[in-house]
């Protein structure tokens, strides 16, 4: 791997958004994921060599450290802060279709819930898995979700609730969901669920971290 | 003996005491649905629209926006296990009565966050949503369906420059006294002759809570990382305001414990790193507490949902004495807690859902609780507001027999 390469791994795992930013101290007035990631595609280096060998093992390291225990929500957050600020250099490469996304993954809070920080991080973590994220915002009910599988039929869905209350609003969605789609798949996430809530509602999957959601996505990765 | 002695036995781990019959609360459609059921209704829980401070009356503009008569499903009746007046919540007293559970712990009502306080502002209304600025400077969003608790749009401590005017404008230490109600002199007098345990602290006030209450989770956790030292300045502020008035408040009446809220933990374990607790939490914990402690309030109990195993630890060195909910579905195991930390104060530690699953799961789960009743330090109730699923009868059942193991373990 190249030098470059390598220190833009290491930015986008410690969170080093890019030269002015103060985090972490030991690397500060250090080049950041923001230059790095312009530096590699100015040594030519193919944007897609860039995205898989690069950024999302870095983004993987630390989605997988959190599952364990051994990072936390800032850490996660601040690592994806540095991942927007190396993906803005390579979003005219998807626009053109020199890298392909993995896929379209459809992720929402659900109707009813206003609360969006951990959907937010799963959207980071899965966008820095090299998917495209259409995210829907808070709040979403049925025919929202469907609107979007017509517009992304190949899609996968993230459903996300953080209240007893409206974790019930699941139900209703996968349902709606299902009667018209079948065989689409339906991840869902939030404080209160669990894998027996999941298999109660017929979605496909529960992960209690973003990091489990990247890997059972893997399978669908076009 | 008042319940306020029975507290602090309790709390002091005497075992010739027996504990108390405290739940956390519960949620405004369980006790429309128990109503239903058969509790009998003689003093139903009132709002009101009358703001005094944050500590109390946070939220009243939303919890009244359809009016006052009728309790919003996702509003908490307090019920002893947290403190009254919090968050514009109700006090219970059908379940109270009925059941024969204890009078509630109280806080002083007095104002934490900025002074003064921010006009009330409604920015819209429709049948469905209600849109508004509170009292400490957050704008929510109050969905009128589901009925839950306001979730916060915008908040008042956006950058260095907004929190310097703030600070400036609505913390400073001129007018501490401002920070009191109107009533405040009839308040002393009530709470001078009390018989119930009294607190200063409350929601939203902690060294992780407050922050993320007033400048949003996903800001402060960024701020940990790009911006320390304003978050240091942050909390310190903070720190120096409740040393001010919980000076003021000690030279006119007597306080048994200080509550802290955090709300710092989740189902994986605490939000932030052991090493941020420890640089932006733990000094400013102990600041407080050794000046409490130093005028004979020796109770510190702090308030964290979720897996706070790693955190009881750091907690307990800043001198924090006791800990609730101990939230089951997250693995807060009490017997195994007990077991490390035998001098930790615990409150809560029932699973509150699984009370709707009936006679021989709740029988299951009150064997732990009868284990650590045994022990003293330990004030049993559910994990949390009591949720629409627990029926009435299931309460009935579960709520008769732990009042019966209470009364087992001392006067």
């Amino acid at each position: 791997m190249s030098e470059t390469l390598r220190k833009l791994s290491e930015c986008i795992e410690c969170g080093k958004i890019n030269k002015a930013s103060p985090y972490p101290p030991a690397m500060k007035g250090l080049d950041g994921a923001d230059e790095l990631c312009k530096r590699a595609i100015d040594e030519q280096i193919k944007p897609d060599v860039i995205l898989n060998e690069s950024l999302i093992p870095a983004m993987s390291r630390i989605g997988e450290k959190f599952s364990q225990g051994k990072a936390f929500v800032p850490d996660m957050i601040i690592s994806a802060k540095a991942m927007t600020a190396a993906m803005k250099h390579l979003r005219p490469f998807f626009t053109s279709g020199a890298i392909k996304s993995k896929g379209a993954f459809v992720i929402g809070t659900v109707s009813g819930d206003l609360h969006d920080i951990g959907k937010n991080i799963v959207s980071m973590v899965v966008e820095g898995a090299g998917w495209e994220v259409i995210d829907l915002g808070v709040d979403v009910g049925a025919d929202k979700f469907l609107q979007a599988v017509e517009k992304h039929p190949h899609c996968v869905i993230g459903l996300s609730a953080l209240l007893t209350t409206t974790m019930n609003n699941m139900e209703s969605i996968v349902k709606a969901v299902k009667d018209r789609y079948p065989n689409k798949i339906i991840v869902v996430g939030g404080a209160p669920l669990s894998e027996a809530f999941c298999q109660k509602i017929g979605a496909n999957f529960y992960s209690p971290d973003p990091q489990g959601a990247v890997e059972f996505l893997k399978q669908f990765a076009a | 003996m008042t319940l306020r002695e029975r507290f602090h036995e309790v709390m002091n781990f005497n075992p010739q005491v027996h504990s108390i019959k405290w739940e956390f609360g519960y949620w405004g459609k369980t006790l429309h649905d128990w109503y239903s059921a058969g509790l009998p209704k003689k003093r139903y829980p009132k709002l009101s629209r009358t703001l005094t401070t944050p500590t109390a009356t946070l939220y009243a503009p939303a919890w009244t926006c359809q009016g006052v008569d009728k309790l919003p499903n996702g509003i908490a009746a307090m019920a002893g296990g947290l403190y009254h007046p919090t968050q514009a919540f109700p006090l219970d007293s059908d379940v109270r009565d009925h059941f024969k559970m204890d009078d509630s712990q109280r806080l002083v009502d007095v104002n934490l966050l900025f002074c003064p306080m921010f006009e009330v502002k409604i920015h819209s209304e429709t049948d469905q949503k209600f849109i508004y600025t509170d009292v400490d400077g957050v704008k929510r969003v109050f969905l009128k369906d589901e009925a839950t608790i306001p979730t916060s749009l915008e908040w008042p401590i956006k950058d260095r420059r907004s929190w310097e005017q703030l600070k400036a404008e609505r913390l400073n230490l001129n007018n501490v006294k401002d920070r009191f109600p109107a009533n405040w002199p009839q308040r002393v007098v009530e709470y001078k002759k009390r018989n119930y345990p009294l607190a200063v602290g409350g929601y939203p006030h902690g060294f992780f809570g407050t922050p993320a209450h007033l400048i949003g989770y996903e800001n402060l956790f960024q701020w940990y990382c790009l911006e320390p030292d304003l978050v240091h300045d942050i909390v310190n502020t903070f720190t120096n305001v409740w040393l001010a008035v919980y000076e003021e408040v000690l030279s006119q009446v007597e306080i048994d414990h200080w509550q802290v809220w955090e709300d710092i933990s989740f189902g994986r374990g605490s939000m932030i790193s052991l090493d941020m607790v420890r640089e932006f939490m733990l000094p400013y914990i102990k600041k407080i507490g050794d000046f409490l402690k130093s005028k004979g309030v020796k109770i510190i109990l702090l308030d964290t949902d979720g897996d706070c195993n790693d955190l009881i630890p750091l907690f307990m060195e800043a001198g924090v004495t006791g800990m609730y909910p101990f939230e089951t579905k997250c693995g807060m195991d009490i017997v195994k807690v007990r077991r490390e930390y035998p001098q930790l104060q615990m409150l809560g530690g029932i699973p509150k859902s699984d009370i709707h699953l009936g006679k021989k799961r709740i029988d299951e789960f009150l064997e732990p609780v009868d284990r650590v009743l045994k022990t003293g330090g330990y004030i049993p109730f559910g994990d949390h507001f009591i949720p629409p699923e627990v029926d009435f009868e299931n309460f009935s059942y579960y709520r008769t027999k732990l009042n019966g193991m209470i009364d087992q373990y001392g006067n």
